[in-house]
Order: structure tokens, then sequence, then C-alpha cells
């Protein structure tokens, strides 16, 4: 979900871009020399996957999976996501970079309440049993929820405090719009985590505590 | 992801750094004919750069239909009020809608002519090059690093799920194909990340520095924040 270039007031764009570089900062304090392949690699995959497309109706929707990459990456997610949106936005024109920081804050933020909220749901018992299928169903099912539903949140709160009532039809297209992709992400996000634990129980396990 | 040949002989550093700045300054602009003059210039710039081999045609018409996506959200909003007469056309909602149309599309086309030809590893270098925290920096040259690795799984994965039949619809099968396609990419990813921890710790790690991520030295810097207070002040006359 990236709002474009030219759309929201200085004020907001200057406070988001100093919002999102302190989570950026923060993010870097919580990622270890040691951690970055991790994170690297990790965020190429969420990348990658996000140009996976799903046939909805005459159309199709791409993946977000910004709630799912949050579950996995806490804080860490907003240095991740800002590589990707600064690639993003200089290789294929999506967003931009006036408005990196606002579109960073309208994933990152989503994502790291998705970790906070979910994590416990996912994480194995302590002798290493994962958790029960429709316990994870329901914690990647939340993924796609929180991470989606936050963004499309803090989209029309960013297009409110620049515009007024001037953009609250826009706000209604906006999330109209996303409606498939707000389903689609949480139905694939729930049978994601659900194979996850199954064919590799440790990528949850390694869900930061 | 094959580097194309640059558009212009400037560095790739300034290059970002004045993409960044007319990003700004052009964002901030409210005079449509300065906006629609910023756009001509942007159009000829990237289609000079077209013309140089360093901009597809096809990849620039795809980068303007995205952009204008949203601005066809736009048009369909923002001029129009619900009234007690029905739907009525409002002209101030009109003339944001073309301030904001405007922009979106100066920006990405002078965007776009500055970048023609850089491929991912040059844009991550920029940055690096543009004072990006080292860490930071690392990050986005590992990132681009594991794209092309993790995007050649992602093909693979695809060709066999066709070869078996497999054709995405909106049904359950195609979610539960792709939430599989999706799990095996992050799996990929992780045994990867292990690999690489094991082997960096076989050689006794040590963080290398960035490729080309050498600090600006100061003139640069100088000449940066000039070029920067001349053009908010450019800015603060032309509003």
């Amino acid at each position: 979900m990236h709002l474009a270039e030219g759309v929201l007031s200085a004020p907001v764009l200057a406070g988001a871009a100093a919002l999102a570089a302190a989570g950026v900062a923060f993010g870097l304090r919580r990622l270890g020399e040691a951690q970055l392949p991790m994170a690297a690699l990790l965020g190429a995959a969420f990348f990658v996957a996000s140009t996976i497309h799903v046939p909805v109706g005459v159309g199709s929707v791409h993946l977000i999976l910004n709630g799912l990459a949050g579950l996995m990456l806490g804080w860490t997610v907003f240095p991740v996501f800002f590589v990707a949106l600064l690639l993003q936005a200089a290789l294929f024109s999506f967003g931009g970079f006036t408005v990196l920081g606002a579109n960073l804050l309208i994933m990152a933020l989503p994502a790291v309440a998705a970790h906070y909220l979910l994590r416990r749901l996912v994480r194995p018992a302590a002798d290493g049993t994962p958790p029960p299928r429709q316990r994870l169903l329901v914690a990647g099912a939340a993924c796609g929820i929180v991470g989606i539903g936050g963004a499309a949140a803090l989209a029309s709160l960013a297009l409110v405090l620049s515009g007024g009532h001037l953009f609250t039809e826009l706000i209604g297209l906006l999330v109209l719009a996303h409606l498939p992709v707000f389903v689609v992400d949480a139905l694939i996000s729930a049978a994601t985590v659900a194979l996850l634990a199954r064919i590799l129980p440790a990528a949850l396990a390694a869900v930061r505590a | 992801m094959r580097a194309a040949p640059p558009a212009t002989p400037l560095a790739p550093r300034l290059r970002l750094g004045a993409a960044v700045g007319i990003s700004v300054l052009l964002s901030q602009l409210t005079s449509p004919a300065l906006l629609l003059a910023a756009c001509a210039a942007g159009l000829l710039l990237a289609l000079t750069a077209g013309a140089k081999g360093a901009l597809p045609l096809h990849s620039l018409l795809r980068r303007i239909a995205s952009v204008n996506l949203f601005v066809a959200m736009l048009w369909l909003t923002l001029p129009w009020a619900l009234q007690d007469g029905g739907l009525q056309w409002s002209e101030a909602g009109a003339h944001h809608a073309l301030l904001i149309s405007l922009r979106s599309n100066a920006i990405a086309l002078g965007c776009m002519a500055l970048l023609a030809g850089l491929d991912a590893f040059a844009i991550a270098r920029a940055a690096a090059g543009l004072g990006l925290p080292p860490r930071l920096a690392r990050l986005l040259v590992l990132t681009v690093r594991y794209l092309g690795v993790l995007d050649d799984t992602r093909r693979r994965l695809d060709i066999a799920m066709r070869a078996r039949g497999f054709h995405p619809g909106a049904d359950r099968r195609t979610v539960a194909v792709l939430a599989q396609q999706l799990a095996l990419i992050l799996i990929h990813a992780m045994l990867r990340a292990e690999r690489v921890d094991l082997a960096l710790r076989a050689r006794g790690f040590a963080a290398a520095p960035v490729p080309s991520a050498r600090p600006l030295r100061p003139w640069r810097w100088a000449a940066g924040t000039a070029v920067l207070c001349l053009g908010s002040s450019l800015l603060w006359l032309l509003r």
C-alpha cells in the first residue's frame, strides 16, 4: 500500500519522516551484525513474495504480507521495509522518496503491532511442541487483518491530516480497493503460518520474544 | 538485473541525491504552470534516456501507468461533491486533483530520467554513498544481493507448479498452493541465512565495508547544502 508523491502536506511528510527515522534507528539497534544476513534474506523473501499475484474477479491483487513480516522480524521490520520501499521507489516508481517516511510508517507500524499481539500464539511450547493448527491459522489470519487493516487506517489518518474532509471519498475508495487484498493476505498468511510450523518449526521458534 | 548504459555521465549517488532533491522541491510547488513545465521537462529527459537505451519505453509506460492509478482514484473522488442537487462538480476539488496529478507525474518522470540505467546494485551503492548508517547500507546491499537468489527460487517453484497443471484462480486450491510457495521461499531464505551464518563464523566474522560507500568530501557536503539552500529559497519565491 503506497501513497503517491504530491498528496500529503509538508508537516505530515516531515513528521512521518522523523517518526520513520526513529523507527529505523530503533530497529537497527536491535539488529546485530550477525543477524544482518537473516534480516536481508527475509526482507528479500518478502519483497519477492509481494510480486505473487492472486486472481480476484476480472483482475488480480498482489500480496503485501506486512503483518507476517512483522510477526517474524519484530522492530527489525523498520530497516527491512525501508530498504524494500527505497528500492521500489527508485526502480519501479511505487511510492516515492518524499513520501518514503509516511509509507514506511504505514507498512511497518502495523507489522510491529502484529508482532507484539500475535507472537505468543505461534511460539512452540517449552518442549518444542508446535501450537495447535487452529491457533496457528488464527494467528496467520490475524497477521493479514492487523497488517492490512492497520496500514489502511494509517494511510487514512495521513490523508485526513493532510487534507481534512477533502479526502473523505478518496479514503473510502482506497479502503474499498484494498478489501480483496485484505481477504487474500489474511487467507494466505494463515495457511503459510500453519505450513511453516509443520515443515520447519524452527522458523516460528525464531520469532523474537 | 544487468545495468543498462548510463543515461547521463553523472555519478550514481549524485543522481540519487538529485532525484531526492527534486522530489522534495516539486512536492511543495503549488503553481500548475510550473508543475506542467516540470512534467514536460521530465518527460523529455525520460524519453532522451529511453533513446539512449537506459530506459525502455515499455518500462517508462508501465511506471507512468502505476503512478496514474492513484491519480485516477483522485479524479474519481476529489472533483465531485454530494450536494442537495446530487453529485456536483467542485472547482476547488478539481484544482486540488490537478495539482496532485501534476506533482506525482513531474516527480515520477524526473526521478525516472535521473535514475535511468541504474540497477538495484547501483542504487544500493549510491544510497550507501549518500551517508546511510553503515549497518543500514550493509542491509541494503545484502538485500539486493539476495533478491536475485530468491527471485530465482520463486521462478523455479512457479515453473514446477505450472508443470503439475496449476492455474491460479479465485479458489481454495490457489490459496493452498500460493501459501506453499510462500512458505518454501521463506524456508529457503532461512536455511540460506543459516548457511551464511555458519560460513561467517568459520571465517571469523567481521563486518565487511560496503563497496563504494566512501564518505562524501567536505566540499561536496558544502556544495550540497548550498544547492539545498538555493532550492529552498527558489521554492519560497515560487510559492
